[in-house]
């Protein structure tokens, strides 16, 4: 019996290996022309995906009680030597992103099928599933070597996903992305030489190991504060942390639905999870305190809050609004990282998630307005299309409320355990300040939109685009997740608080 | 570590497009050859699963980076970035006008889109009215094989092949006389029968 119990618990402890391999195995099965009818193969690729995406959400869904409840109070485990650990703050992150990948493939398959046709539709899915397997090897990752092919996979994933609508505005788009992130991987790869220079060891506990004893000991101190600095900002640039994020609107603005919600919801968060990990897991708090990384963080945090909102404003394009809040809701993580007190990080955590699943609603919410606005993304055009897809109309409102952090919505949540956390920061005074001066912008640009899209439209053309009912389930699934996080975050700020503990 | 810096400058900032990725190349190459000069001098061991990842990622990034740029100056027909923003938006514009010029731009956008969509569905339409002709055409095929079948059998029994057993009576009448015979068999047949 014991065996068995042990078996089960190998098998468990495999996981994260599988939730990184078979998406990549599948995107491989997925893009290749199986028949010569390019219809059967669309509809095989779309099925095929929907299916990988479900069995990991499934087996995070197993992970994740495990390692709560895990024996002798022991909840992380790691696999493949040593080059994977999976703690619950790592399968909570996994959960997240199955879930809104398969809201998200789901709610845009229509325009998918429509913005991108055969044969590419096949290798577009295709791409999908190896996007999602370098997002899960950077949510799994206790290597800087795996995390580093795992950026590399997520950035040519990333570039393709953007080029796939084709025309020049998608390929320019692309380059701007490619040329940025490239950049930003030079300054990573640059920094893990760095570091394995110093340390000899590619793995974090063994870098954590020797870099506590080389700055016991004084020695390499510039060094190891460029190389970490070089580490965190090529993921701020991968990240669309401001001033680094001009190439989310670009991408957004041409690019599909899909595409642009994985953009923004998914990819941006990836990134910032491996900061996280590569912070907390190789320093301990009080030496990035001592290195002054955390003011770094909370400096281009409130930049970006700003920043972001202010250019979000300017915006007539509701798609490169929504891009631009995205920088703003970026910022408001790193304030919550910068803050680098245990509560903060927390509420960085639980903004994560509020991020990752509230961006991609407004994205399809926003992709269904603009379909039955004639394919206009300006706010003239989007004039009473609440009325048109009412689904999409509330999903769009519901979306706004959360990022401007009305009360029981999901941003709501994650906005006060920042504001919580902020009180016993030493920034208190910015962090406030900061606090609500994004949360006045927010309300500054969304409410408009909201009033736009509320607004009939009397005497304009009308435009009649029918609306598929997978569409309606989605956002109906998406505005209640929103909600969930806004009235139940308490388990969730636990879990968070478990996985932080043991990162 | 110098050869890497002229990388990343040249990435970021010059303003040709192949310039750019020839310095992601330089940068990637230059960083290579640093860990491996490093390691050999500091007695370390190499991490080849590092640099063989670095190498083969950026000839992948270096592959999709040239066909970006080949479908851009497809496109646009420059090569140079500052370049292709005047042809996208025309030299400096006033911002009222920047934006009138956004939203034309959009409109055309939205009606060559509208075009797009409009065209691809009239040639699912068209598909669609194909299969259904061709539906229809195997349909009066098989039918028309069917009366050929017939047409067969009826000349088989004309002359004489049919085997005796096989049809009624009544069967073999409804084969072979024609309506009007059959019109007076039934008068016969019934004046028989008054007459019984």
């Amino acid at each position: 019996m014991s065996g068995m119990f042990r078996s089960l618990n190998d098998l468990l402890a495999e996981i994260p290996l599988l939730s990184i391999l078979l998406p990549l195995f599948m995107s491989a099965i997925v893009s290749v022309p199986w028949n010569k009818n390019g219809d059967r193969d669309q509809r095989g690729a779309d099925l095929w995906t929907c299916i990988t995406v479900i069995v990991l959400l499934l087996l995070s869904l197993i992970l994740l009680p495990t390692l709560l409840y895990g024996e002798r109070g022991v909840h992380s485990i790691s696999c493949s030597g040593g080059e994977l650990q999976a703690g619950p703050l790592e399968v909570l992150f996994a959960l997240t992103f199955s879930i809104v990948m398969l809201l998200v493939l789901l709610g845009n398959m229509r325009s998918m099928h429509e913005d991108v046709q055969a044969p590419r539709h096949a290798p577009y899915q295709g791409v999908i599933l190896l996007l999602f397997s370098g997002l899960m090897a950077m949510v799994y990752t206790n290597n800087l070597l795996t995390a580093w092919i795992a950026i590399e996979v997520v950035l040519i994933a990333a570039c393709a996903l953007t080029a796939a609508k084709g025309g020049g505005d998608a390929a320019r788009a692309a380059v701007r992305l490619l040329v940025m992130s490239a950049a930003g991987s030079s300054l990573i790869l640059l920094s893990i030489c760095l570091l394995y220079s110093m340390t000899g060891a590619l793995s974090f506990p063994e870098i954590k190991i020797a870099l506590t004893r080389l700055l016991a000991t004084k020695q390499n101190g510039l060094q190891i504060l460029i190389a970490l600095n070089l580490i965190v900002i090529g993921l701020a640039i991968k990240s669309a942390l401001f001033p680094f994020s001009s190439w989310l609107p670009e991408a957004h603005g041409s690019t599909t639905n899909a595409s642009s919600a994985m953009l923004s919801g998914l990819v941006t968060k990836g990134h910032i999870i491996l900061i996280l990990k590569v912070l907390f897991r190789v320093l301990d708090p009080d030496v990035i305190k001592f290195l002054r990384i955390d003011q770094e963080l909370l400096l281009l945090g409130l930049l970006s809050m700003i920043a972001g909102s202010l250019y979000a404003l300017r915006q007539t394009n509701i798609k490169r609004m929504i891009a631009w809040s995205s920088v703003a809701q970026v910022g408001y993580i790193f304030l919550g990282i910068g803050m680098n007190t245990e509560a903060a990080v927390a509420g960085a955590c639980l903004h994560i998630i509020v991020h990752a699943t509230v961006k991609p609603m407004l994205v399809t919410a926003a992709g269904g307005l603009i379909d039955v606005s004639g394919h206009r993304k300006s706010f003239r055009a989007l004039k009473g299309s609440f009325y048109r897809n009412r689904w999409a109309g509330l999903g769009l409102v519901a979306g706004a409320c959360s990022m401007m952090g009305v009360p029981s919505f999901a941003g709501f949540a994650s906005k006060l355990s920042l504001t919580l956390a902020a009180l016993d920061s030493p920034a208190i005074i910015q962090a406030l300040a900061a606090l609500t001066l994004s949360s006045v912008l927010n309300a500054l640009y969304y409410v408009p939109a909201m009033i736009v899209i509320l607004t009939p439209n009397e005497g304009g053309e009308h435009i009649s685009h029918s609306i598929d009912g997978m569409y309606q389930w989605v956002m109906a699934i998406f505005l209640a997740l929103t909600f969930f996080l806004g009235l139940y975050c308490v388990p969730v700020l636990s879990v968070i608080e478990i996985g932080l503990k043991a990162l | 570590m110098i050869l890497t810096g002229i990388g990343l400058s040249a990435l970021l900032l010059h303003r040709n497009l192949i310039r750019k990725v020839m310095g992601l190349q330089v940068a990637v190459s230059a960083l290579c050859l640093f860990m491996t000069a490093h390691c050999r001098a500091a007695g370390l061991v190499l991490p080849e699963g590092l640099l063989m990842t670095a190498l083969a990622s950026s000839c992948a990034l270096t592959a999709i980076a040239l066909a970006l740029t080949l479908r851009l100056y497809r496109h646009y027909g420059v090569l140079d970035v500052d370049k292709l923003q005047s042809v996208i938006k025309g030299h400096e514009h006033e911002p009222e006008q920047e934006q009138d010029n956004d939203l034309k731009h959009e409109d055309e956008m939205a009606e060559l889109w509208n075009e797009i969509l409009q065209l691809r569905h009239e040639r699912e339409l068209e598909a669609e009215r194909e299969r259904e002709l061709e539906l229809q055409l195997m349909q009066e095929r098989e039918h028309e094989h069917e009366l050929e079948l017939e047409l067969d059998s009826l000349r088989s029994w004309q002359e004489g092949d049919y085997r005796e057993g096989e049809l009624t009576h009544d069967e073999r009448d409804s084969i072979t006389l024609t309506f009007e015979e059959r019109e007076e068999n039934r008068k016969s047949d019934s004046e028989s029968e008054e007459r019984a």
